[in-house]
């Protein structure tokens, strides 16, 4: 369980975050969603151990500013939004995942490599292992970087808006990424302006208003609340399709 | 050009060696006094009938043929490293201004202490790394981009030039020095001044292979190296403080040598990418070879007049800053 609470931080002057108090289940995706500004990437930060953030952030009630680097690192892996392109192989950058597990030589030994050759496999790369990152297509390039969190193989991942400039095709393949994460029992947490995704796969959505969470809870909820209305001034349109509830915005 | 298999990368370093290696017999061979193989042998081994040449390879070729060796594989490595930091390819000690900066430390040190040969590193090292936090800062409060830190290491570098030429004006009795100074030159050269620029480029090297896995991170960004553990801030201060030894090191003997730092890594990132495994190890043997037969060609081609090392490397490296400037301006 993660649990956010009185957390607040301000860049100089401006206060980013205002008393933020919410939590996330294990096992389960949650979609942090809120206008541009509001506070959710500096958010993630604080979870991420990169920013020194006022209140409490506890992961299975160990505050998270305790944790070293080594720790966090196996515990929390983050995708940021634009994450900078290395002219690397493919192998080297899923070997990568496996950094905080390696020892002061960082050599993978035997098992390491293991896990590095079946996070390739898992995601269809083998083929691609020996190209550059540079040299591969965004959709490839997104599966690399997934291996990589993969092969990392943390309890929790952040994913700051993986699906911007993504066409829609890249859009599912991502977000199936995320339930592929939720199915081998990891905690999955996305950062996104992308609505319907979200009460499509999360289990449990977060609103950010003006640095204080406006809403915390699961899809219908959120739905009923018309909380999306309000934080976004637009009007929300909802129809059912086969069962299923999907909603729109003018 | 890019190799990916571990065949063909053996290969390359291969080749990259025994072209180090010749130069090295080169560099030997090469000057006002010509030796022959046999006679670079039997200096080298000291056999009666040698003694001259004993003594031009003992005091003359060897300090030179090592300085230079150690100035390229220092100016490459710390290429590769600062364009790792600053994910900025067109960065390098030469236009950060920390060549300046370590240089005009040596100049204060000449003007004001003539004699106190051993106290030209830490002077350099002094300029160098008040120029590397000085760009540090200002790009800062620039707004920390690619372009405001190249920005301000060419405004830093300007000054510490226009100040450099301040000094040889004002004490023209060191003009000899500054000249050949200001270019990189491996005129010269006695073991005496290579010991302490020596030692330090070991530790530093040392410390470079040290600090790679941490340093190979940073290719990923701040976000992700720091998600998977990577002190980003601990390791780019460890980053700076190596660079800064690396280029006051070769400053202190051979003066202020151009383009090195940002030409060779280029070079090497075309046949092995950004991997710095392989990169370093690479950029360290090419710059070996560069200046090595930078050295060589402005002894051969010019004589009997000498050409100082930097000019061969400037003329080689500012049109490759254009092409670079013009061809990769995206990533700036």
């Amino acid at each position: 369980m993660i649990e956010f609470s009185h957390v607040s931080y301000a860049y100089g002057r401006r206060q980013v975050l205002k008393d933020i108090n919410f939590s996330v289940r294990p096992h389960t995706i949650t979609a942090l969603l809120g206008r541009n500004g509001c506070g959710k990437s500096t958010l993630v930060s604080c979870l991420a151990g990169q920013l020194n953030y006022l209140g409490n952030i506890t992961l299975n009630g160990r505050e998270v500013k305790s944790l070293t680097e080594a720790e966090r690192s196996r515990t929390i892996s983050v995708l940021p939004q634009c994450p900078s392109i290395p002219d690397i192989s493919v192998r080297e950058l899923i070997g990568f995942g496996r950094y905080p597990y390696l020892g002061w030589q960082k050599k993978p030994d035997e098992e390491n490599r293991r896990i590095v050759e079946r996070a390739i496999a898992d995601t269809g790369l083998t083929a691609l292992a020996d190209e550059s990152v540079k040299n591969l297509s965004g959709g490839e390039r997104q599966r690399a970087f997934f291996a990589m969190i993969l092969a990392n193989d943390s309890r929790i991942t952040v994913l700051d808006e993986p699906t911007a400039y993504m066409d829609i095709d890249h859009q599912k393949q991502l977000m199936d990424f995320t339930v592929e994460l939720k199915r081998r029992k990891k905690t999955v947490i996305i950062v996104t302006h992308d609505i319907p995704a979200a009460l499509k796969y999360a289990d449990s959505l977060a609103v950010i208003d003006n640095g204080c969470i406006a809403f915390q809870g699961d899809r219908d909820t959120c739905i009923k609340s018309r909380i999306l209305e309000k934080t976004f001034g637009r009007n929300q349109i909802v129809f059912e399709r086969n069962g299923r509830k999907y909603v729109f915005f003018e | 050009m890019k190799i990916n298999n571990l065949k063909e990368t053996a290969l390359l370093f291969a080749v990259c060696v025994a072209l180090a290696a010749v130069s090295v017999v080169v560099g030997l061979s090469a000057g006002s006094v010509p030796l022959t193989l046999p006679e670079i042998l039997g200096g080298i081994t000291g056999k009666d009938g040698f003694e001259m040449q004993t003594t031009i390879i003992n005091y003359i070729r060897f300090p030179r043929v090592i300085g230079s060796a150690l100035a390229g594989i220092s100016l490459a490595v710390s290429g590769v490293i600062l364009q790792t930091v600053t994910n900025n390819a067109l960065c390098s000690a030469n236009v950060l201004g920390i060549n300046s900066g370590a240089g005009l430390g040596v100049m204060l040190a000449i003007c004001f202490a003539p004699s106190a040969i051993s106290m030209y590193p830490a002077a350099a090292f002094a300029g160098a790394a008040a120029v590397t936090l000085l760009v540090i800062v200002l790009s800062g409060k620039a707004g920390a981009s690619r372009l405001a830190i190249v920005l301000s290491g060419i405004a830093i570098s300007s000054i510490c030039s226009a100040i450099i030429s301040f000094l040889s004006l004002r004490y023209p009795e060191q003009l000899v020095s500054y000249t050949a100074f200001t270019t990189g030159s491996f005129s010269g050269i006695q073991w005496e001044s290579l010991k302490i620029p020596a030692l330090i480029i070991a530790v530093c090297l040392a410390g470079t292979f040290i600090i790679t896995p941490q340093l190979e991170l940073l290719c990923l960004g701040d976000t992700m190296a720091m998600s998977l553990g990577v002190k980003v801030k601990q390791t780019r201060v460890i980053c700076l403080v190596i660079v800064s030894a690396l280029v006051a090191s070769v400053v202190s003997y051979a003066g202020i040598l151009s383009f090195v730092g940002l030409i060779i890594p280029h070079i090497a990132r075309k046949f092995v990418g950004s991997s710095l495994r392989k990169l370093l190890p690479l950029s360290a043997v090419m710059g070996f070879i560069l200046v090595e037969f930078a050295d060589i060609a402005g002894r051969v081609f010019f004589a009997p007049t000498e050409l100082p090392a930097g000019i061969i490397t400037a003329l080689a490296g500012s049109p490759f800053f254009l092409y670079l400037l013009i061809a990769r301006r995206s990533e700036v």
